[in-house]
């Protein structure tokens, strides 16, 4: 996918400033799922399994990976959606089939966030091409922003564009919202700023395998 | 630096956002007298051995500050600059230079620049002087894209493009469904044309392909430290 350059009219020159080696995310508002039944069967599989894991969650309950095989039918529902959204994506070719998805639920009480990370190596059978966040309950005021870190190493050594070009800025931040999905290359860093509300903050994730 | 998403249609809103471009700007300069930089070129060429540094054959002149005697070859260039840094956009804008290293390029047949990055600089630029006509050949069966699929394309011996390669980890990491089948390629080239100039930023990686014709291919580097 290339970007159009925008024409900077100078006094004496026009400038051609093109955009190159952009990173995208897709952000994709659902307005018919139903998220309390969502809030509720995630509650009943905290309930089934205090545990959970420990990945990227610091402090958070993490379910264990579920794949539609395993016992993940409750989500069906975004399966079918993401069914829907992936084909529509500028790849080119379009996507023509999910071939895998792993899932998994997470609960963030008040202090909880997840660490950087990114979801190439979630899978040693399977790779990961594509993730996923989905927003089941998201309280009102800062229950966490997810944040994208720039994956252009040599940022580090630039400072000069880094500062007046990026606003000297690694991170991108976005805020969750209920029946929001973000999809994202799986190589791309991100992390989970802590929940500083006193409520739950829930989201189902997704690693995607697609042809 | 934000760019407006990008929206897709079908049953829920979709937006495409685009995070973390690398910036390239292209500058069509249309009152430079490129015959007086030829012959300077020249002028210097017979003067100056050179240095070696990308360059793999071809004459890469040795670099020149603001206090050089030669950096008089320069200056139907240089005096451009204060149309066109203050231009681009960056917050603050560009001020002041504070320092610049300013070099030749001439490349030949088969001549090449190998792939390199100036990281001890803020921007870099290059302008091209004498910009060979590209030769029509005949059809050619090529491996390209990304798939390096043989496809028989027309083949046209060009001078030698500029090739910008992809800064980010996506491609050391390994994320290649995202980048066949979304980017489609790992790298970004550009053809040069007379009079027209590029300024990125100093650390984005890049090459010169050979030039394939018979004529002498002339730019102008640049790196520039600003305030």
């Amino acid at each position: 996918m290339n970007l159009h350059p925008q024409i900077i009219e100078g006094d004496k020159y026009n400038i051609s400033h093109q955009f190159l080696f952009h990173t995208p995310i897709f952000e994709i508002q659902l307005d018919d799922v139903d998220n309390n039944k969502l809030t509720d069967i995630i509650y009943q599989l905290k309930e089934d399994d205090k545990e959970g894991m420990s990945v990227s969650n610091m402090g958070g309950w993490h379910s264990k990976f579920r794949n539609e095989n395993d016992g993940a039918e409750s989500f069906d529902e975004l399966f079918e959606n993401l069914r829907y959204i992936l084909p529509l994506l500028p790849f080119n070719p379009n996507i023509k089939e999910l071939v895998s998805i792993d899932s998994w639920a997470m609960i963030n009480k008040k202090g909880d966030f997840n660490l950087v990370h990114n979801h190439l190596y979630a899978s040693d059978t399977l790779r990961v091409d594509l993730s996923a966040v989905y927003y089941v309950k998201v309280p009102e005021g800062d229950s966490g922003n997810i944040a994208f870190r720039d994956p252009r190493s040599v940022i580090n050594g630039n400072t000069f564009v880094h500062s007046r070009y990026n606003n000297g800025l690694e991170w991108e931040h976005r805020y969750p919202k209920e029946g929001l999905m973000y999809i994202f290359p799986a190589f791309l860093d991100h992390m989970v700023r802590p929940n500083k509300t006193e409520e739950d903050r829930i989201a189902i994730s997704f690693n995607l395998t697609v042809r | 630096m934000e760019l407006p998403p990008y929206e897709i249609n079908g049953k829920y809103k979709i937006e495409n956002q685009f995070l973390f471009p690398t910036a390239l700007f292209q500058i069509e300069l249309d009152d430079v007298d490129n015959n007086i930089l030829t012959e300077n070129a020249y002028k210097l060429y017979a003067e100056d051995r050179g240095i070696k540094v990308s360059n793999s054959g071809g004459w890469h002149s040795n670099f020149c500050n603001f206090h050089d005697k030669n950096f008089k070859y320069f200056e139907p260039l240089t005096s451009k600059f204060q149309y066109i840094l203050p231009e681009l956009p960056l917050y603050p804008n560009i001020s002041k230079i504070n320092q610049m290293n300013i070099w030749f390029n001439l490349n030949r047949r088969n001549n090449i620049h190998k792939r390199h990055h100036h990281i001890n600089s803020d921007f870099s630029g290059v302008y091209y002087v004498k910009v060979p006509k590209e030769v029509e050949t005949e059809e050619k069966e090529q491996f390209i894209g990304i798939d390096n699929k043989m496809t028989s394309i027309p083949k046209k011996d060009d001078c030698g493009k500029i090739k910008f390669f992809d800064p980010r980890q996506a491609i050391s990491y390994g994320n290649y469904f995202y980048m066949s089948r979304y980017h489609r390629t790992f790298d970004i080239s550009r053809m040069p044309i007379e009079g027209t100039m590029f300024i990125f930023p100093s650390g984005l990686e890049h090459e010169v392909l050979p030039n394939s014709t018979d004529e002498d291919r002339i730019s102008i580097s640049f790196n520039l430290i600003v305030e």
